[in-house]
């Protein structure tokens, strides 16, 4: 499958920050992704784990670049600036890059960029000498789209992309095209023929149908961006309601222009005498910047030399070409040709920022967690039936594995699947089973934001629950709800509590972006002086199981202080 | 760098006045017609398209999109002013031209047009391009003229009357279009609106760009009309999410600004106030209670109808849009700024001015 990076689906801004780049950066000879990713930064056009700025920037980088995501970002853009042509790699890395006289032209446009980004989108074409893209596909992915889409009548889904114009491997090939055609045709009718067919597609390519799908977003944004086609839903085509593109008159228009055009390919190039190939090289790429609204009067002469010189090659003598080569040949090819594609400015050294690569960032500030200390206690509760069934299931449990550990993850998993009618209440339970009065909030009871309630002689405790059902890995909307909560018990004095008592979140999994969770619990304290805590379903049963088994209880007034994130490692 | 090719220049006859001419007064009326202005000579003239060289009525420029607080929020700047990109100037074409099928009548561009060359129609914003005896074409012209002419000339000309006259009716009519036509916009369509809504009426803004996860808040607020704010914008049901959203907005901003609480100033913009017997009025004064934080409520409505009466917001207290359980109604709010009572009978549509019981 053709992969399309997705850096952000908003082609404006993504042409704007191209510009900025181009701004920034132009003087250089060279520069890298760390040069972009710290454009990127100065500009205000991106953020990283929760920061803006320059803290964006320290925070992101980190040794393994893998995982930068600010890096990740900037390489992402550069594949793309790549294939339309605005950057081409340098002789000696793949990751350096200088900017391309087409790509100048983009700057050039300003405000109606439009007309030469649709001339570079349609000039997209494997292989070529830029990218080095996987597989073997010979083609033109977006005339391709267009055209599978003007064959189906007008629309396509996302999925019928995929299957279809984005796994072509020969666009030249009117037999493999015509079979494309025809399995999207065949699955038509039932959805499931569609998901089956995207699923063997996973399997044969080894790419989650997932990571298919995002592949396609930039492909998507492309297509409504131009006005090539619209979106809407249909539920004929699949017997189900889905989201599908409709091609537009301008669709159509495009469509019937990229039909009537001569469309060359870097190979064909190669086989023609060196007088052709520059004549075919120079003209395609004026011909790109006039359709644009350049102004080419200064070379008028000239473009009559090349149309004269490809005569023979054309079907008529004004024949539209489709080829792009600054998105298709050798840079160093392209540079011969167009002298005007070359830097005036020195050459500076390329300077990976060796501090952003070696990290020397602050430690994070706003981890916190908050220990909780167990001490054996005795008590007596009173235990309702669900908590008997919950203490009797952990003591079979036990008894069979004679383990702590595996008889939490064994619980764990079997209520992975649990829905909020049953996690609530299972999760008041357990409260009750540590020492506390917890009782959970009836459904639809308004007033009652809380999930479930920790109630105290003189204080109590809001609860958040987030069933796995509902979202597996605890989130910032959770917190959100817990703020929720604790303004609503202060103001409405339903319960007894003061402000420096904590409010939970209870769910299945600690957060995913434990960073995110963390520095808005951080921020909520530091703006209203609330305090929250979050207590992952494992913690809640390590507290149990201790309690149970090994007859050791913890401070109750813990729970009641509890900032941050649980940390139950010392039991 | 490089030697590159220069967009061709487009012919766009453009216009200006004399140079011993020069505007007084304008005049809307009540509404639905092109401005009569006044000029010193002693005559008037209807408002007319100069051709302007930078068209205020498209595009920002990127300096009145910066905002001088939060000056590293990542910032989508989408510089169109109609965010459902209905007014455009295609080459072919003399003037811009408003697509009536995508127009909402916001009054946006109206709001920006220089030389008052554009109203609003029974169906859409309208451009009147009809030769004008004060605004006179020439082959002569410098661009420079031109622009000076709409940055300069027509600024701080005293104006009377109102783009369109409120009434049941109109909104009725609003309601169906927008509804039409904002389900073909893209995700980013409510913020765009919103922030461009709030710019015309005064108060600085900025969208966050659209799939930054990083950033959760949808808008930040500055000069004019507010030292500093965030914004909330929900136009479905999530709006009953946005106070508490907006308190998530203003942690993040103490904590990376060093700003107090009380500094920032919270504002919910929906579609349409929610149901009276949610919840979300009834929080809004939990958080006033508590945390002392006033989260003011504004409709997409209740912005048009200040833009088509030329009016502006100005949050000196912070609580000028505030409304909780108590009082439900934006209505009493509007009418303050408007210095005037409002003529809707049953407030609109859905949720304009009046929650919804």
């Amino acid at each position: 499958m053709i992969r399309f990076a997705n850096p952000g689906s908003d082609i404006s801004s993504f042409i704007k920050i191209y510009v900025e780049l181009y701004n920034a950066l132009k003087d250089r000879h060279s520069f890298g992704l760390d040069d972009i990713s710290k454009t990127l930064v100065e500009k205000n056009l991106a953020t990283s784990c929760g920061y803006m700025g320059q803290e964006a920037l320290s925070r992101s980088t980190r040794k393994d670049r893998s995982r930068d995501q600010l890096y990740n970002q900037s390489k992402m853009y550069s594949e793309l600036f790549k294939m339309l042509g605005w950057l081409h790699p340098t002789p000696t890395s793949a990751l350096t890059f200088q900017f391309t006289f087409l790509g100048a032209h983009i700057v050039e446009a300003q405000r109606e960029p439009e007309d030469l980004f649709k001339e570079c989108i349609l000039g997209i074409a494997f292989p070529n000498s830029i990218l080095n893209s996987a597989g073997s596909y010979v083609l033109r992915p977006f005339a391709t789209i267009l055209k599978t889409i003007h064959d189906l009548g007008g629309l396509i889904c996302r999925d019928e992309l995929i299957i279809g114009p984005l796994c072509l491997e020969n666009d030249r090939d009117d037999g493999l095209y015509k079979s494309m055609l025809e399995e999207i045709q065949s699955v038509r009718g039932d959805v499931r023929r569609l998901e089956s067919k995207l699923s063997d597609l996973s399997v044969k390519r080894k790419i989650a149908v997932n990571t298919m799908g995002n592949y396609t977003r930039f492909p998507l944004a492309v297509l409504k961006w131009t006005g090539w086609t619209t979106s809407e839903r249909n539920s004929e085509i699949y017997k189900r309601s889905i989201p599908f593109l409709r091609m537009t008159d301008l669709g159509e228009k495009t469509y019937q222009y990229i039909v009537s055009c001569k469309d060359f390919r870097a190979k064909d190039l190669a086989q023609l005498p060196e007088n052709i190939q520059a004549a075919l090289m120079k003209l395609s790429f004026l011909d790109m910047l006039y359709r644009s609204g350049f102004n080419l009067d200064q070379v008028s002469d000239q473009l009559g030399e090349y149309r004269h010189i490809l005569s023979s090659f054309l079907d008529n003598p004004n024949q539209a070409i489709l080829f792009s080569p600054f998105q298709e040949l050798d840079p160093e090819l392209v540079q011969r040709i167009f002298p005007n594609n070359i830097s005036s400015s020195k050459i500076t050294k390329v300077n990976p920022n060796q501090e952003l690569l070696t990290g020397n960032r602050s430690s994070l500030h706003y981890e916190v967690s908050t220990k909780v200390p167990l001490h054996a206690i005795k008590e007596k509760r009173s235990l309702s039936s669900i908590d008997k069934t919950v203490t009797k299931d952990l003591l079979d449990l036990y008894d069979r594995t004679r383990d702590a550990s595996q008889c939490i993850e064994l619980f764990a998993e079997e209520i992975r699947g649990f829905n909020k009618d049953k996690f609530y209440p299972l999760v008041a339970s357990l409260f009750r089973i540590i020492g506390y009065d917890c009782a959970h909030s009836r459904a639809g009871v308004n007033y009652e934001r809380w999930d479930a309630i920790i109630i105290g002689q003189t204080d109590t405790i809001p609860i958040e629950i987030k069933s796995p059902g509902e979202e597996e890995f605890i989130s910032v909307k959770a917190v959100r709800q817990a703020l929720e909560n604790k303004i609503i018990l202060l103001s409405r004095n339903s319960f007894p509590t003061i402000l420096e008592t904590t409010s939970l979140v209870v769910g299945y999994n600690l957060p995913n972006d434990r960073s995110e969770v963390m520095a808005l619990i951080s921020n909520i304290r530091k703006a209203y002086g609330i305090v929250i805590g979050v207590i992952d379903i494992r913690s809640l049963l390590r507290l149990v199981t201790a309690t149970l088994f090994e007859g050791k209880s913890h401070n109750k007034n813990d729970i009641f202080n509890l900032y941050g994130i649980i940390d139950v490692s010392d039991i | 760098m490089f030697q590159t090719f220069k967009p061709q220049k487009i012919d766009r006859h453009i216009k200006t006045v004399p140079e011993n001419i020069s505007p007084i007064q304008i005049n809307w009326g009540t509404g639905n017609k092109p401005a009569i202005i006044s000029f010193s000579d002693g005559k008037t003239d209807i408002g007319s398209c100069i051709r302007c060289v930078n068209p205020k009525c498209i595009e920002y420029s990127q300096d009145e999109l910066r905002l001088t607080v939060f000056q590293d929020f990542p910032a989508d700047q989408n510089s169109n002013v109609c965010p459902t990109n209905a007014i455009t100037w295609p080459h072919e074409s003399d003037a811009p031209i408003i697509n009536d099928n995508e127009c909402i009548k916001c009054a946006l561009c109206i709001n920006r047009c220089p030389v008052k060359a554009i109203y609003l129609g029974t169906n859409s914003a309208c451009i009147n391009d009809k030769p004008n005896s004060h605004f006179i074409e020439s082959k002569e012209i410098s661009t420079t003229r031109n622009t000076e002419f709409t940055s300069g000339l027509f600024s701080g000309i005293p104006e009377r009357g109102l783009y369109q006259t409120e009434n049941d009716n109109v909104f009725d009519d609003f309601f169906r279009k927008f509804i039409d036509v904002a389900q073909d916009q893209s995700a980013q369509f409510p913020n765009h609106l919103a922030r461009n809504l709030l710019i015309a009426n005064g108060v600085g803004a900025a969208m966050r760009r659209r799939g930054d996860t990083n950033i959760r808040m949808d808008l930040v607020l500055g000069p004019p009309g507010v030292k500093q704010g965030t914004s909330e914008v929900e136009f479905g049901n999530e709006v009953l999410d946005a106070p508490r959203n907006i308190l998530d907005n203003i942690a993040v901003l103490v904590a990376r600004y060093e700003l107090s609480k009380d500094m920032i100033i919270p504002v919910i913009v929906s579609f349409g106030l929610p149901n009276s017997r949610s919840e979300y009025f009834r929080f809004i004064q939990d958080v006033k209670k508590v945390l002392n934080v006033k989260i003011n409520s504004i409709t997409i409505g209740g912005l048009i109808l200040l833009i088509w009466n030329r009016t502006k917001i100005n949050f000196v207290n912070g609580d000028e849009l505030y409304i909780d359980e108590t009082t439900s109604s934006l209505r009493p709010r509007l009418e303050a700024i408007l210095g005037r009572p409002i003529n809707l009978e049953y407030g609109g549509y859905p949720g304009l001015l009046d929650s919804a019981k």
